[in-house]
């Protein structure tokens, strides 16, 4: 298996694009060729990155500006700057245990997500792009219906008197209806079912790149389709389930409408407690500072966990 | 490379000018805003609540108002909170003329300077409205009149043979367990039932603690409180709730629609509100506001309103025939007016409270 693995590394060396073999010894002609297309290729960024820079950098400097303001409002004179929004929070077990459910939350729903998504993107990739297109269609499907009324089909489904609990009782499988709505398990099934689309193209996109010829080389040497599956296929798709978990990991820690009407007041989720303190309680400094606590929290996870998998011994499949 | 520099720099530039904090424009140079001349009529821009109000407004009141003057109505449609903290962000340039509050709010945007003071001298029609609708003195015009009270699904409780609603304790009964749709704290109807819950056990804005620990027996036989009050309505349609507390106009829309619903007003009384218009403070078009604010709580405006589903605020008008079956209020039944000003004092207090000591105590009677 190790020969398996040795030639999948040396068909990526040698196909990369980022080879530096190819890029160290240019020729001095081309170089000034491709100094001259390099201002032009950045005004086409120019747009994105003004637009990144005005609608997202701005505002979020000016949050993180208010995190700091000890005062209930924005525009009060005697604003004065302070760590206390942020001492507050970790000093308050209720914002603790916010930040807690968020993050199991949002772990449960990367983690049903990918055992739900990842045969659907192993199918695909297996199927006829024909077929593939069909699949595709029906994936993105769901993300033509608002999120908030998703939500609202759930919710009349997972009632106690609803679809789901009705179904069950009938067929004699539960005496008293299961408690699915505001609970943490409504907000991971509304979650899953809002996210799961980006997991599976995720996925998909990379078990597209792999070589169909690797698969076969390794049933040539002996290996059963199993063992092909985990020493060729999975770690070789290691990338696309990387940021698919990524993806809906981010999502899940920001996510309002769905833990808002699927969890109610029973899974107070950070975005839900953030949104609260600005509008209903109009403390705006202190529903900044945990915006920030909640974007660190993901930036840190999301960085410890991809560092992780570059680091680990799967790192060959990142390069 | 330098000349790329220069010219993402001058980008940047231009961006900041922009992001600036903005300045408030003298009237006389407004040439662009909410009430622009757009030949020869005029705009207004007035935010309130959607659903309902929004239908009343957009549908009826706007359309007459326009007849009459002229003027066009934009209306901007979120949630009080919501609105309050556009017109907080926007006070140096404000861009809505009109911003009508949940009575909290009301204060709240007095406390921060965001009214302009309202009364009988600027508009007239305040002299036939009915005082006890005035939430807050010479800060807002009444427009939309509501109860928050108790509603029970009246072939549930039938069935059942459940005891009637007499109090506002009833609410914490075993016999709903699991199926009630009660808002929480973030939400008016929310906090309104926690004042009731205090007021019924000897309490008050000074001392909401009996309040309180009534709540966490309501917490207890509950499956949870609604974050968005939209949600509470198909509970009831459904028949997931047998119980709930409502703004009225939203248990005459259910019970007109089929669901068999009926208001209770319990012996210690229901807070009598209104969704309130107040004059955004150094709006550019006070004059053109002050007009549409005294329309709306003209006769005209009123009967749509009541044909809405909200108690007309005019003295001597009636709700319409078609809701007050449901959410008529007899002259026996108690109304009390809350004071705001308390209210919006402690609502933070009572609110975090709330949130850490009655929300952990849901549903753990509901399974005993």
């Amino acid at each position: 298996m190790e020969s398996v693995r040795h030639y999948a590394h040396q068909e990526v060396t040698q196909e990369s694009p980022l080879n530096p073999k190819q890029e160290t010894e240019p020729e001095k002609g081309s170089q000034r060729k491709k100094k001259k297309t390099y201002v032009p290729g950045l005004l086409l960024l120019l747009p994105i990155l003004l637009f990144i820079f005005g609608f997202f950098v701005v505002p979020m400097l000016y949050i993180l500006y208010l995190s700091f303001i000890y005062t209930d409002s924005p525009t009060a004179t005697n604003a004065v700057f302070s760590l206390k929004n942020y001492m507050l929070f970790f000093s308050d077990s209720y914002y603790l245990s916010s930040l807690w459910i968020t993050v199991k939350v949002s772990l449960y729903t990367v983690l049903v997500s990918l055992l739900l998504g990842y045969p659907v993107a192993l199918t695909m990739a297996k199927s006829s792009p024909r077929v593939r297109g069909y699949i595709a269609l029906l994936i993105a499907a769901p993300l033509l219906v608002s999120i908030v009324v998703r939500n609202f089909g759930w919710y009349l489904l997972l009632l106690p008197n609803g679809t789901i609990n009705s179904v069950l009782a009938s067929l004699g499988i539960i005496d008293s209806p299961l408690k699915l709505l505001f609970s943490e398990i409504g907000v991971i099934i509304g979650l899953s079912n809002a996210y799961l689309p980006f997991m599976i193209l995720a996925i998909a996109t990379s078990l597209y790149n792999i070589d169909p010829s690797l698969e076969r080389a390794s049933a040539i040497l002996g290996a059963s389709p199993l063992r092909s599956f985990f020493s060729v296929t999975l770690p070789l798709s290691l990338p696309g389930i990387v940021s698919g978990c990524v993806l809906v990991f981010s999502m899940s820690m920001s996510a309002y409408v769905t833990p808002a009407l699927m969890g109610g007041a029973n899974v107070p989720m950070m975005p839900v407690v953030a949104y609260d303190q600005i509008n209903n309680l109009l403390r705006w400094t202190f529903g900044s500072a945990l915006s920030y606590v909640l974007l660190a929290t993901t930036m840190i996870m999301v960085t410890v966990f991809t560092r992780g998998f570059e680091k680990s011994k799967f790192r060959e499949v990142f390069r | 490379m330098q000349k790329f520099i220069t010219i993402i720099a001058v980008f940047l530039l231009a961006i900041l000018t922009g992001c600036g904090v903005p300045t408030a424009q003298k009237p006389a140079e407004t040439q662009t805003g909410t009430a622009p001349e757009q030949g020869g009529a005029k705009q207004l821009t007035v935010a309130g609540n959607g659903g309902k109000i929004e239908k009343a407004i957009r549908d009826v009141i706007a359309p007459k108002f326009k007849e009459k003057t002229g003027i066009q109505i934009n209306y901007v449609a979120g949630l009080s909170g919501e609105i309050l903290s556009k017109v907080e962000l926007q006070k140096n340039a404000p861009q809505i003329d009109i911003a009508l509050y949940v009575p909290v709010d009301v204060q709240r945007a007095k406390e921060k300077g965001l009214t302009d003071p309202i009364d009988e001298t600027n508009v007239p029609a305040l002299k036939d409205v009915d005082p006890r609708f005035i939430v807050v003195e010479k800060t807002a015009a009444p427009a939309f009149g509501l109860v928050i009270a108790p509603a029970y699904n009246t072939d549930a409780f039938e069935k059942n043979g459940f005891k009637p609603i007499e109090s506002w304790n009833d609410l914490a009964r075993p016999d709903y367990k699991g199926k009630t749709a009660f808002a929480d704290i973030s939400n008016d109807w929310g906090f309104n039932t926690l004042y009731a819950l205090a007021l019924a056990n000897g309490g008050s804005t000074d001392n909401m603690e009996p309040g309180l620990k009534k709540a966490k027996e309501l917490a207890g036989y509950s499956s949870t409180f609604y974050k968005n009050s939209t949600q509470m309505m198909p509970a009831m349609q459904q028949g997931a709730a047998d119980i709930t507390v409502m703004g009225s106009y939203a248990i005459g829309d259910l019970a007109t629609s089929g669901v068999p619903l009926k208001m209770v007003v319990p012996k210690e009384g229901v807070p009598l509100q209104a969704f309130s218009a107040t004059l955004v403070k150094n709006t550019p078009h006070k004059q053109e506001a002050l007009e549409f604010i005294n329309y709306l709580i003209g006769e005209e405006s009123q009967k749509a309103a009541s044909d809405a589903g909200f108690y007309p605020v005019v003295k001597g008008m009636k709700l319409s025939d078609k809701y007050e079956p449901y959410i008529g209020l007899k002259e026996t039944d108690k109304t009390f007016k809350p004071d705001f000003a308390a209210f919006a004092k402690i609502r933070a207090e009572w609110t975090d409270r709330w949130s850490k000591e009655v929300t952990p105590q849901l549903g753990k009677l509901v399974s005993k």
